[in-house]
């Protein structure tokens, strides 16, 4: 009998034209994040490019400089010898490390337009991240990006409300009900029936529009690691999906008026997309007050006054001779002594985000929007999980950067060739993909949970229909 | 006398529309699916207000104990050259305005301190959002939120059915037939809906003033404040008037509250996104790097089409002895009163570097935004959302504002260090010390918000905007409400 009702329904669905207009308007919402997120990845893409060959072009004029130097010619400029480990580490080669896109990037810009997706690192001490400014339209980051991910955790829960929140209430106004139910089918296969064709074609489109999607917007697919998170994606996007049909099938098991199904279900939306999320960041916040940049400005400033009177002193003064390796060590003793300083402060701001976030991950499963939103995020690559894998390598690529200059520097080493070829380089390490895989699997499983016990409710809800006198 | 029948008919609809207005509200006053969302909501503003207010507090402490101890470490300095103190530089941070608590606006997404220093125009640094966490992303919970998302949908809840009802339990046909006229009819229905509302937000607005008050904030600005009030209202009773124009032009309150979901789901929640993305497709700001790069390139080379750097440089300070009355005498002059003049002439090039490149920048930000104003044509909520920010001094433009300042305020600190160093310096040269008194003598920064009427001229397309709408909406709810048919 199942089959017969999944057979009559697509009977149905297919002159529905309400339903296709829908599909459409969500089809052209993917096309449109797509297009968008394409040309913002491409322009990250430019940027980090052009970046590095900058970069490179820089490293390249400074390493024959020296070798120029080494073989006696005239220096271009007294004040920029590329030979002094010390002013090549500190001012004449900044080095900008860089989070590089993940293959899915275009899925979610999650906080990748927030977060520093690229820092300048000198081997002076590492007190805030020195980014290169915020001109990034603020009105974009504050209203938040049109991407893949905001359509399918807002756009797709609607979809799916608009197609099945009078999957019974319409046949039971219509009158239909009774005359299909005279057939021998109970209630319930009845509505799993049509349930199952509708979720199914939504399943299909669905999965359909972000794989085109993914691929308009540039993601690539062939590099290593992306299947996999292609699949993480589908897989959590269909539990989602379910969450949402099953929710709709117990208000309609309840047994209401289409209006009053579609105001009950747009107000769980409502709660679990929008006021749920912004009451758990409260949470987060309350709980764990972020901590404060003002306030890390101002201690390490006071910090870097008491220690460093000595390295500021030498700053501003044009036109004197730079520091030979006495003035060298005192100036790498100062540092070390500001860092030993500041590090308490440092360490307590790491400490303090760690707990927001641990504290995230624990109510993200307050809501089903917020287990997508963190899902795609992490495995676009974009999430807070990668940025602080990133920021704990870029700790350890400025100690080795300022090992390798101070200790040419302690002993007057002057650079030459093999200095810089010696020079080391960053490359971020992809964490193991586990860590993104068992988040995505814990996300998946709570939305399955909560489907199953939605499904639960809608069949308590089925058993009791007529008793409740309706037809 | 002739006027005496038509009189009583004023009177008597007024009469009429009284007992119109207490039905509308009774009628929803007598549901308890009000009461519940009604709770809901005033919850929901009570929480944001506090939290709001919780954090603009904070926020607000930080960032003044955060300048004091600025000011304090420019002061307690060691003795140094001036210019050397130009380099040490100083840090001004953002004052936070009295009302980021209704509505933080783009806020927690720009920096909030700039360091001040010498040759160089330092971005804003300091993101709050930076710090905070994703959840904020998704849900953020503040008085604007739900007042612009949330007060919309209890609108169209609680006025989608006021035609379409009437019509499906026959009272309207009933109403017609006692010859009132449906234009009265309209007046009731939304002023009783109005007053319906009214009821929901007096609390919340009234804790809002009365916090106001005993926090001793004595510079509440009024007048910002009523404008919020002013123009909130108006967003408000525009959607109740495109909600009773869909209900009456409906065939059942079914379709009437599809149309006015798609409506909300399209112009609150899609369009502002999609919109910031399109005006930021059309009109690209350059990427961070690059401008740094230019401006790097025409620090070292002079501006593009313009003299060479050590040209210009020379101008100026040829220009400025000049003024001063030494030109032809440089070699009479001693090394450190020519050195300071040299050091203000090339601060003065660097200021014309800076200004050339950040007026491109702001030209760009200011076509987009102007773009994204003309846009909110099609969505009402992102003009609400364009005042509303802007009102509270939490938009992109409050926070050109302050960078302007700032820069000011370097340019005339970094002056002053360099003629300290040419006037004082003598025979001494570089290894001329200042101290405490030099540091004392320089200009403090104070900021203040741009006056009102600036901010209504930057909003003014946005104003334009909400005011047409509400304006279009009234009329065709009324000729709607004319039209609407009674079987």
């Amino acid at each position: 009998m199942f089959g017969a009702v999944v057979k009559l329904e697509w009977r149905n669905v297919r002159r529905e034209r309400s339903l296709w207009v829908i599909i459409g308007t969500f089809a052209a919402a993917v096309l449109f994040a797509a297009i968008g997120s394409r040309q913002f990845v491409g322009a990250e893409r430019v940027v980090s490019v052009s970046a590095a060959s900058a970069e490179a072009l820089r490293f390249a004029e400074l390493r024959d400089d020296a070798h120029a130097i080494a073989a006696d010619a005239q220096l271009r400029d007294q004040n920029a010898n590329p030979t002094k480990p010390l002013s090549v580490g500190q001012e004449l080669l900044p080095r900008v490390v860089r989070l590089p896109l993940a293959p899915l990037a275009p899925l979610a810009v999650g906080q990748r337009d927030i977060l520093p997706q690229a820092l300048t690192l000198t081997t002076r001490a590492r007190l805030a991240n020195a980014t290169e400014g915020d001109t990034a339209s603020p009105a974009r980051r504050a209203s938040g990006p049109f991407d893949l991910s905001f359509v399918l955790v807002f756009l797709l829960p609607l979809v799916i409300i608009a197609t099945s929140f009078d999957l019974l209430s319409a046949e039971r106004e219509r009158g239909t009900l009774a005359l299909v139910l005279s057939q021998p089918v109970s209630l319930r296969t009845f509505v799993l029936g049509k349930a199952s064709l509708r979720a199914g074609l939504l399943a299909v489109v669905t999965v359909a529009l972000v794989v085109a999607g993914a691929l308009i917007a540039g993601a690539r697919l062939a590099e290593p690691g992306a299947g996999v998170a292609l699949l993480l994606a589908i897989g959590l996007l269909l539990a989602y999906s379910s969450f949402w049909f099953a929710l709709s099938l117990a208000v309609n098991a309840w047994g209401r008026s289409s209006p009053a199904n579609a105001l009950a279900l747009v107000g769980a939306w409502l709660a679990l997309a929008m006021v749920v999320p912004g009451l758990a960041s409260v949470a987060v916040d309350t709980v764990h007050p972020p901590p404060s940049r003002v306030e890390l400005v101002n201690t390490t400033r006071e910090a870097a006054r008491e220690a460093s009177g000595r390295t500021i002193a030498i700053e501003g003064d044009h036109g004197k001779p730079q520091s030979d390796d006495a003035t060298a060590r005192r100036a790498i003793a100062a540092q070390a002594d500001l860092e030993r300083q500041v590090e308490p402060v440092l360490s307590s701001f790491r400490e303090r985000h760690a707990a927001q976030q641990a504290l995230v991950d624990k109510l993200r499963f307050a809501s089903p929007a917020l287990l997508l939103h963190e899902g795609l995020s992490d495995v676009a690559g974009s999430g807070a999980v990668r940025h602080q894998h990133f920021l704990v390598q870029v700790d350890a690529f400025h100690a080795e950067l300022k090992a390798f200059f101070h200790e040419r520097a302690e002993v007057g080493r002057h650079l030459d060739a093999d200095d810089y070829a010696a020079m080391p380089r960053f490359a971020y390490a992809e964490p193991a993909p586990v860590g993104v895989a068992s988040r995505v699997f814990g996300a998946a499983f709570a939305l399955l949970a909560m489907t199953a016990a939605l499904l639960a409710v809608a069949f308590a809800g089925l058993r009791r229909y007529f008793s409740r006198g309706l037809r | 006398m002739a006027d005496a029948p038509a009189s009583r008919a004023a009177s008597g609809s007024r009469g009429v529309l009284k007992s119109l207005v207490q039905k509308e509200l009774r009628e929803v006053t007598r549901d308890g699916r009000f009461w519940i969302v009604a709770l809901v909501i005033g919850a929901l503003l009570m929480v944001s207000l506090a939290f709001g207010l919780r954090q603009s507090a904070a926020l607000r402490a930080e960032r003044e104990a955060a300048q004091s101890t600025a000011d304090h470490h420019f002061l307690e300095q060691d003795e140094k050259n001036p210019h050397v103190a130009a380099h040490y530089g100083t840090y001004v941070f953002k004052p936070s305005g009295a009302l980021p608590f209704i509505d933080p606006g783009v806020d927690p997404f720009v920096g909030a301190s700039i360091k001040l220093q010498a040759h160089q125009r330092n971005a804003p640094e300091g993101v709050g959002a930076e710090d905070a966490t994703s959840l904020a992303r998704v849900g953020r919970l503040s008085v604007a939120a739900v007042l612009q998302l949330l007060l919309p949908l209890l609108v169209i809840g609680l006025g989608f059915s006021a035609w379409t009802a009437e019509r499906e339990r026959g009272t309207l046909r009933l109403l017609a037939t006692s010859g009132t006229p449906m234009t009265t009819l309209f007046g009731g229905k939304l002023l009783g809906l109005g007053a319906a509302l009214a009821l929901l937000l007096a609390p919340a607005v009234a804790l809002g003033a009365l916090v106001m008050v005993a926090s001793g904030s004595g510079s509440a600005p009024v007048g910002r404040l009523s404008a919020l009030l002013v123009s909130y209202g108006a967003y408000f009773v525009m959607f109740l008037a495109l909600t009773l124009w869909v209900s009456a032009r409906s065939a059942s309150s079914r379709s009437a509250l599809v149309a006015l979901l798609g409506v909300w789901v399209l112009t609150a929640l899609v369009l502002p996104r999609a919109l910031t993305e399109v005006a930021a497709a059309v009109s690209p700001l350059p990427a961070p790097n690059e401008i740094s790069r230019a401006i790097r390139a025409s620090l070292a080379e002079g501006l593009p089409g313009g003299p060479k750097r050590e040209e210009r440089i020379g101008a100026i300070s040829d220009e400025m002895l000049e003024r001063e009355g030494f030109k032809g005498a440089e070699t009479l002059m001693d090394a450190a009163l020519l050195g300071g003049i040299e050091l203000q002439a090339e601060a003065q090039f660097e200021n014309e570097v800076l200004d050339f490149h950040h007026r491109q920048l702001g030209d760009a930000i200011a076509r987009q935004e102007s773009f994204m104003a003309w846009l909110s044509l099609s969505a009402p909520p992102v003009a609400m959302q364009a005042i509303s920010s802007g009102l509270a001094g939490t938009d992109g433009a409050h926070h050109r504002h302050f960078s302007e300042a700032a820069e000011r305020h370097r340019r005339s600190l970094i002056a002053m260090l360099n003629r300290e160093f040419a006037e004082r310096a003598g025979d001494d040269a570089w290894s001329y010390k200042a101290g405490r008194e030099t540091w004392e003598r320089a200009p403090r920064f104070a900021y203040a918000q741009p006056p009102l009427a600036q901010v209504a001229l930057q909003q003014k397309a946005s104003l334009l905007v909400l005011g047409g709408w509400l304006l279009v909406t009234l009329v065709l709810a009324a000729r709607a409400a004319r039209r609407v048919e009674v079987v």
